[in-house]
């Protein structure tokens, strides 16, 4: 199951479906499940290397050989914020999110199901406007060519893809609401199906 | 189990659905009137510094009381500081989204979108801080408004910190001493300057130079003296070099839905308040008592004070020269007229010339600097 061949994610209809509204759900929950996973892996081994060796690199030029990277700050903050919003959806499907447990645990069955719609509501909302404003960003920085203060780069890029990343963490919070991670097809480390606990 | 956990996600997802009709139904309903019965206007100010910051204590808030004795009231304000609804670098944003009408819009904090206005930092332009708000204010509407307003917001004024000095371990008078230090610096123009007499840059905010500083990391800081009085900067560095080297002009900006709404007297009158909001700050915080105090800290922390003679001033002069003539070459490339902007910045500068605070205070009253935001 790490992860599954295509014929594991191929959908299962869903078992009680009464139309074409849980249909698209489920369709929202199997792509946004794979961009969630993808965009873990860009995170794992892509950006946060990158931020790794480049602050190695800042720190190395700076005190041996007196020459520091001027824009090696806004770059080091553009990789930190990016690889923090690929691991956002992965980090709700596996339950990383910050839960009152000692509340939560104590609810019957049907009281943690409401819990559960409450929180996904506020996190879509929340999300959801970033998603929103991120994309009406676009544009804006575009027209106005924003730039970093020292990494005279265009900003709108990578906008957009806070933009994408705060997109998919809404589908996950929305076909996940429970944020539980058993009946995920894309797993990291977790051969056999079974979860090693280690992502 | 699965049978029942698919019920379970279809049940809450159903609801979750239902929930967010729900909210998007009844948020068209939650928004707040800011126009008050009585005909008096209410507007938003924001700011990324905390409520005991100077440029909050010190700046706003006396002009707000100016503001209401002036109108009688009619111009109120809410105020949310310390980065309560947006950080430093997204001012133009939250003015384009409406989060605010009036806030800080740093053209050095987005150099990519600015041109001309980078001009204002150039080295040894201004004397003082309130030469520097009050120029940069007459520049504006021939030179630079169309970069400004090109970012969907209206200049609501300048302010200008004080000039960037230099604090080291070893005394500095010419710029050869510079060569190979390791010196804090902001990016932009004030690390190029440095790059210009041979300096190393480092980029890092003040609030970290004190242990930058102290650790050896840094050989001097290039900062205002405020600042180096407030980051006791002066425990570790005993010169102190007056030298000026560059002023850091700051723009404040105005939703321009916000501002254009206003009955016309209110606008009028806002917009005469503005051009003496640069003096307030220049009185208060940047220059004034506030800057004489500052220095009295540095000296009282054992700190020697160096002022260059004027052949060594000469010296930093011919050595950041350069600087200029490659702002205007890359600028005049762009079809800006760089060279004019920069004559005229130092012949409006030079009328100041010897001016005192008062001189400045009284003449922003006496004549505000027409078309900044086409009444």
């Amino acid at each position: 199951m790490t992860p599954r061949n295509e014929t594991d994610v191929a959908s299962d209809p869903p078992a009680d479906s009464v139309g074409g509204l849980d249909q698209a759900i489920a369709w929202v929950d199997r792509w946004s499940e794979r961009a969630s996973f993808e965009l873990f892996r860009l995170g794992l081994y892509v950006t946060m290397p990158a931020l790794v060796v480049l602050v190695t690199l800042d720190v190395g030029l700076r005190y041996l050989f007196n020459a520091p990277l001027q824009w090696g700050r806004d770059a080091n903050g553009l990789l930190l914020l990016i690889t923090i919003f690929c691991a956002l959806p992965h980090a709700w499907d596996r339950a990383h999110h910050i839960r009152m447990e000692v509340f939560y645990i104590r609810l019957s069955e049907q009281r943690r199901r409401l819990v559960d719609v409450l929180s996904s509501v506020s996190g879509i909302i929340v999300f959801g406007f970033m998603a929103v404003q991120g994309a009406r960003f676009v544009p804006f920085m575009m027209r106005t060519g924003e730039t970093g203060e020292d990494l005279e780069w265009p900003l709108w890029p990578f906008m957009a893809f806070l933009s994408l990343c705060a997109c998919v963490t809404v589908a996950r919070v929305f076909a996940n609401p429970a944020a539980r991670e058993d009946d995920l097809r894309y797993r990291v480390h977790a051969p056999d199906g079974k979860d090693s606990g280690a992502l | 189990m699965p049978k029942n956990r698919d019920s379970s996600d279809t049940w809450s997802r159903r609801r979750v659905l239902g929930t967010l009709l729900g909210v998007g139904a009844i948020a068209p309903f939650a928004r707040g009137e800011r126009r008050a019965s009585d005909g008096s206007v209410l507007l938003r100010y924001t700011s990324h510094v905390p409520n005991s910051h100077g440029l909050y204590a010190k700046c706003f808030i006396p002009w707000r009381e100016i503001v209401t004795r002036e109108s009688k009231g009619r111009i109120r304000w809410e105020h949310y500081v310390d980065g309560l609804l947006h950080g430093a670098l997204d001012g133009f944003k939250a003015v384009a989204t409406g989060v605010t009408d009036y806030t800080h819009a740093y053209a050095t904090y987005q150099p990519g979108s600015f041109q001309l206005t980078h001009g204002l930092q150039l080295p040894f332009l201004f004397q003082n801080s309130g030469v520097a708000a009050l120029v940069s204010e007459e520049l504006y509407p021939q030179y630079l408004k169309s970069e400004y307003e090109r970012m969907g917001v209206y200049l609501a004024h300048c302010d200008s910190t004080t000039a960037n000095d230099i604090l080291s371990r070893t005394p500095i008078r010419t710029p050869d001493q510079m060569r190979g230090l390791k010196v804090r610096s902001t990016g932009g123009l004030l690390a190029d300057i440095l790059v210009q007499v041979g300096a190393i840059p480092v980029v890092m905010a003040a609030a970290e130079a004190y242990t930058a500083f102290q650790r050896g990391i840094i050989d001097a800081v290039a900062l205002s003296v405020p600042d180096m009085a407030a980051y006791r900067l002066y425990e570790t560095g005993k010169f102190y070099t007056r030298i000026r080297l560059s002023h850091t002009v700051i723009q404040y900006c105005l939703n321009p839905r916000t501002f254009d709404s206003l009955p016309e007297d209110v606008r009028v009158q806002l917009y005469n308040l503005y051009r003496v909001r640069g003096q307030v700050a220049n009185r208060n915080f940047y220059g004034g008592e506030g800057l004489v105090n500052a220095i009295d800290t540095l000296v009282e922390g054992g700190v020697e004070i160096v002022d260059p003679t004027p052949d060594e001033r000469e010296q930093w002069l011919d050595a950041v020269r350069p600087l200029e003539e490659r702002f205007v070459k890359q600028n005049e490339a762009l079809g800006l007229p760089a060279a004019a902007f920069v004559q005229e910045a130092k012949d409006r500068a030079a009328v100041y010339e010897g001016w005192t605070d008062q001189q400045l205070w009284d003449h922003v009253w006496a004549n505000p600097t027409p078309g900044i935001i086409a009444l």
